[in-house]
């Protein structure tokens, strides 16, 4: 019996570390083929063992490195206040729907949920933005339009504390004399650091991996986030697809940045999320909760 | 469940039906305080510009204003039904859409079963941080990862793979016979640790007792998973699979646009309703045709889901249902 | 079920109540292109100024200061020194006009995307170059506003400066859009690498023909075995070959072939030239002469020479191309003109400058256009920044436009640079401005004569506009980017499919698209043709 609990024991371990090398193997080639000669990389191609190294690509990104500096500070910043704010919003608004006895309550949880479902598209959006609440070319623009980047994390929530908070808790506390806000701050949350953490994780990636409000409401260079420099670079062959003129496409090669850089970039940009998913990483198992909409 | 519990006393106790309702009304009313924030933010975010759906049915005119332009009764849409491209595009979306949430879905529950069965906590935490790393990527790296491995001048299969076995190089992003898998396994690649996530969290929650008991029973490891932690999961799989469902005349357009590098000989397999949107009016610049594909997609969503919610309601009970 | 009805109708009447408001704003900012509209927009002082008598040489500024906000695209320009260029562009147009500037300057990535928002939202920009998206499609939509009557009030100058070239800016009855002073028609041709060329003793000022082309490339070939004789840009190898795209000059729904000097309307893709241009190509491909990549790379052409993995391309060639890649480059590089200079209205409207219709003051835009286009000073500043800050005078009066020739600031270069010479092509008139070093001393006399000896297309002047075709439009758009670029770059067999490609356009409704090119070019020529 032993013997075969191990048996399944290795074939678990082998098939997950198979696994685990293929989403390793090209974050490998990424980092190999920022290292890798610019000259190497188009005669012999990509490859784990590049012919000839060179850390001209980072050399480079560091004489660039103010750039890169600030639109790491704008990125941190607008992560930070953005997840706060954006978890704030969540927690305020799944509490409620969490409570049983709220009048309305399936009703307001498809008020949140229907936002999923339809769009009014791009650009009344945008008209909203930039006519009425004017965010354009401020950091709010890049912390304002994703508050709540994705309803269904409210509903996620909800269910956890549904699931996870008793009612005579809240009702215990309610007797002795709290109000809700301070039940909530003082007793839900601390109860729900799992999925709190959990929340704080996604809503900050997606936070950090933005690049669409930069490319829509941002023009000033000096407030591009990381994303928002690197997916300026990436696109300029997306411009010269869509026809450039003969002149735009001159200054288009004359400014593209290499294979190499590209590949810096990349690295550069996802390396601290690398670095700090492992801290969250324990709660983030514990911290989801799937139900559905209604309570 | 819970609306009924709530609601049957008052019905009992018909006279005092309106004093319960204001007490409870007050007691609620923090709770709504609570609630405005966010709710103002979702109406001036997402309800008033869906004022702008409008725009498809309109031929716009900016110096009339959305209101006043005139109307383009559904002149907007025929594009998108009129062609021989339509069906291709239709069919391409729905069905990567189908192989995404099945194949998907399976393995990202296999895989949570296997790492629930591992023991060694240290090996677990790896293998879970190491999963969730390609969903942390954008998918324009991922598109650059997908060139350094299939250019057939440098790329790592054709030069290295293929070359050692002594095999001539495939010209990848002319064939387009490779792209649905291709697609479905970079999409796959992309997806799976943080749907494994989610599953696993379910499969931790399980309570221990129900396994205990199965063993009592007799039942060995894969009787187990079928009949314990599969039903647990059950609600979980409805949940995302309704959500994934609303979703299904989306594509993203990273992974149709740019993975493929916008090659023109593959477009038949990677050709989806963004993807042809955006190539046809990139060009054109017509709000309201875009609008009218938005429209579009979000109406078949909507529908399917209501469709499938109700489904699922009439089949296994209200409780998993979505809504 | 009830109540989620009731949410929507909600949401239902939060989209009237939106539409409502939403369209009284767009109306109200619409462009009015009469001149007493304008001073009431901004501020008190209006009327305390406007009394002052108006004697002629006061009659070009604004009763109150207007601000203007004046887009276009370049990559390079760092905000603090936009900052102070805008200021000194301010003190010349304070005095003159009483209008101010904020500048802005789009990247290449972003410039469609936000350009389009900002034109259907109506702000963030008065004055600004229509550039890859259509200049029709913006007029059509009411995004930017006609400039006839501006033209003749304040836009004597830019008349004088661009000449017949302002036509190509007409959509139906009006003006829209004015072209930017640049190379307007465009020769057809090879760049190549000199080094090779003198090695392999290549004759490259008289290869003229496709098949003397061949002979030079197969020496590459049979001589360096790790140079691609022909790389490509981004999977576009050739994009014109001496047709006159009127309007589609990506997609080429409908052409006047063969140097367009007749007015019928024929498909491209079922021509002679085309089929021999595409089974040249397949040729070359198979013969190994085109990068084997062709099709899907993300390389740009030029970095290919750079690197040494290729000897040379297809492009747009235009006066001092050669002088201007080798600068640039850094490798020595010779072209080979083998298409004559033809100039359409596609490569003339393709950019061109527009008062966008959410501008307050029409009139103060056409006078600082107007000024763009006719002040050096002004163009100059626009153009390469402060003199001493961000460039420095290498021979004063040296171009032969009485201009200077200049080069960066000592310890300065395009990347330290916070005011980088970029999009200089977009902005308004380069004719008036300086010359950059390392062109030609009448670099820009020869362009403008280039421009005026081009050979013109019988559409020149023509614009086509989509609106009664656009589902075929995107239908077709869709099929040609399946196969043309294909095609062009020789990855597919032309045998196979062509008749494919020609059947699907059918489908498509080509023949649709064409037949109204036709009734619209017909009606055109028959009112300004010829």
């Amino acid at each position: 019996m032993v013997e075969q609990k191990n048996g399944f024991q290795s074939v678990a371990n082998i098939v997950m570390i198979l696994l685990t090398l293929c989403c390793l193997f090209p974050f490998a080639l990424l980092v190999m083929s920022s290292l890798t000669d610019e000259n190497t990389l188009i005669r012999e191609g990509y490859s784990l063992l590049p012919a000839k190294f060179s850390v001209e690509s980072y050399a480079y990104l560091f004489r660039n490195s103010t750039k890169i500096l600030t639109a790491y500070g704008i990125t941190v910043l607008v992560t930070l206040v953005g997840t706060v704010s954006g978890l704030l919003m969540t927690i305020m608004m799944a509490y409620p729907l969490s409570r049983h006895d709220l009048i309305g309550r399936n009703q307001l949880a498809f008020f949140v949920f229907f936002t999923m479902l339809f769009n009014g598209g791009l650009v009344p959006t945008y008209i909203m933005y930039t006519r009425y609440i004017n965010v354009k070319n401020s950091l709010w623009a890049l912390i304002i339009p994703s508050l709540m980047v994705n309803a269904f994390y409210v509903i996620m929530m909800r269910t956890y504390f549904n699931t996870n908070i008793p009612d005579a808790v809240v009702e215990a506390a309610r007797i002795d004399g709290a109000g809700e806000f301070r039940i909530l701050f003082t007793i839900v949350i601390p109860m729900s650091l799992p999925m709190v953490a959990t929340m704080a994780l996604l809503i900050g990636l997606s936070y950090w991996n933005d690049w669409k409000n930069g490319l829509y409401y941002i023009q000033d260079k000096t407030l591009y986030s990381i994303q928002v420099l690197l997916n300026d670079m990436l696109r300029d062959v997306q411009a010269l697809r869509s026809g450039v003129d003969s002149a735009a496409a001159a200054e288009i090669a004359a400014n593209m940045p290499s294979v190499g850089i590209k590949m810096a970039i990349a690295v550069v940009g996802v390396l601290p999320i690398m670095v700090i998913y492992p801290f969250f990483q324990k709660y983030f198992v514990k911290g989801i909760t799937i139900g559905a909409v209604k309570g | 469940m819970t609306k009924n519990t709530a609601v049957q006393p008052a019905a009992n106790n018909r006279p005092n039906k309106q004093k319960v309702s204001a007490m409870r009304l007050k007691r609620c009313f923090p709770l709504y305080l609570m609630f405005l924030p966010g709710a103002l933010y979702l109406l001036i975010n997402n309800y008033i510009p869906m004022a702008g759906l409008i725009i498809a049915f309109k031929r716009v005119n900016w110096n009339k204003g959305i209101l006043g332009s005139d109307w383009a009764g559904l002149n907007n849409f025929t594009y998108l039904f009129k062609t021989k491209d339509a069906w291709n595009i239709t069919r391409n979306t729905l069905l990567y859409n189908l192989a995404f949430i099945v194949i998907g879905t399976v393995l990202a529950i296999t895989v949570a079963i296997l790492l629930n069965e591992i023991r060694s906590t240290g090996a677990k935490k790896t293998y879970q941080t190491i999963i969730l790393l390609p969903y942390l990527i954008s998918i324009v790296v991922v598109s650059y990862l997908v060139f350094a491995l299939l250019s057939s001048e440098t790329g790592f299969v054709n030069h290295t793979i293929l070359k050692s076995m002594g095999k001539e190089g495939i010209s990848w992003y002319t064939e387009p016979k490779y792209w649905p898998a291709i697609l479905i396994i970079v999409h796959t690649w992309k997806t799976f640790g943080y749907n494994t996530i989610l599953y696993y969290a379910t499969i931790v929650g399980i309570d221990r007792g129900y396994y205990e008991a199965a063993v009592i029973d007799g039942a060995n490891r894969w009787q187990q998973v079928w009949h314990v932690t599969l039903p647990s999961l059950l609600p979980t799989i409805i949940t995302l699979t309704l959500m994934s469902i609303g979703k299904i005349f989306y594509s993203d357009f990273g992974l149709f646009y740019q993975v493929p590098m916008d090659s023109g000989p593959l477009y038949d397999v990677t050709n989806t309703i963004d993807t042809y949107v955006y190539r046809g009016l990139v060009r054109l610049n017509d709000v309201g045709m875009s609008s009218a594909a938005g429209f579009y997609q979000s109406v078949v969503g909507f529908v399917l889901v209501l469709l499938a919610n109700w489904t699922v309601k009439k089949v296994s009970g209200d409780e998993n249902a979505l809504f | 079920m009830k109540r989620k009805a009731s949410i929507l109708l909600l949401a239902l009447a939060m989209v009237v109540s939106m539409a409502a408001c939403g369209g009284n704003t767009t109306s109200s900012s619409g462009g009015s292109t009469s001149s007493t509209a304008p001073s009431a927009s901004t501020g008190s002082a209006a009327a305390g100024t406007s009394e002052t008598a108006t004697p002629a040489e006061n009659d070009l500024r604004e009763s109150s200061l207007v601000t203007l906000d004046v887009v276009t695209m370049a990559s390079g320009k760092e905000q603090k020194d936009i900052d102070l260029v805008a200021a000194a562009m301010n003190e010349l147009l304070e005095e003159k006009f009483n209008c101010n500037v904020r500048l802005t300057f789009l990247s290449f990535a972003t410039y469609a995307e936000q350009t389009t928002l900002m034109l259907s939202s109506g702000s963030g920009a008065d004055i600004l170059p229509v550039y890859m998206i259509p200049l029709p499609t913006a007029a059509n939509a009411g995004q930017i506003i006609p400039l006839d009557d501006l033209l003749d009030k304040y836009g004597a100058g830019i008349r004088e400066q661009i000449g017949e070239y302002v036509e190509c800016g007409r959509v139906g009855d009006a003006i829209y859009g004015i072209t930017t002073g640049r190379d307007l028609a465009s020769t057809q041709g090879f760049a190549m690498r000199k080094d090779l060329c003198d090695k392999y003793d290549i004759d490259y000022e008289n290869i003229k023909t496709l098949d003397q082309l061949k002979e030079a490339l197969v020496k590459i070939k049979e001589g360096e075995e790790n140079v691609w004789p022909v790389a490509v840009s981004a999977g576009e190898n050739i994009r014109n070959w001496g047709w006159d795209p009127l309007g589609d000059d990506m997609v080429n729904l409908g052409v006047l072939a063969d140097m367009a000097q007749t007015t019928e309307v024929v498909n491209l893709f079922e021509t002679q030239q085309y089929s021999d241009l595409a089974n040249t190509m397949y040729e070359w491909m198979n013969e190994g002469l085109i990068q084997s990549d062709a099709v899907n790379t993300t390389e740009v052409s030029s970095s290919l020479l750079q690197a040494g993995t290729a000897f040379g391309y297809f492009t747009n060639l235009k006066p001092g191309y050669a002088a201007e890649n080798t600068a640039s480059l850094g490798i020595e590089i010779v072209v080979s003109e083998m298409i004559d200079a033809l100039a359409s209205t596609n490569n003339v409207s393709r950019a061109t400058w527009t008062i966008s219709s959410g501008c307050k003051n029409p009139d103060a835009a056409m006078k600082v256009l107007n000024e763009l286009y006719t002040s050096p000073e002004l163009g100059n500043l626009y153009m390469y920044g402060i003199e001493g800050t961000h460039y420095k005078v290498v021979e004063a009066g040296g171009s032969s436009n009485g201009q200077d020739i200049i080069n960066y600031a000592d310890g300065l270069d395009a990347t330290t640079s916070g005011y980088r010479k970029s999009g200089t092509w977009l902005t308004p008139n380069q004719f008036i401005g300086h010359t950059w070093f390392g062109s030609t001393a009448d670099y820009w006399d020869v362009t403008r004569k280039f421009n005026d000896d081009a050979l013109k297309s019988k559409a020149f002047g023509f614009t086509y506009d989509s609106a009664n075709v656009n589902n075929e439009v995107t239908a077709c758009t869709n099929v040609v980017a399946k196969y043309h670029k294909a095609l062009m770059c020789g990855a597919l067999n032309p045998a196979e499919t062509l008749p494919k490609f020609n059947q699907e356009l059918k489908d498509a409704g080509i023949d649709r698209i064409i037949a109204e090119k036709q009734t619209q070019l017909d009606a055109w020529y028959a009112e300004y043709g010829a």
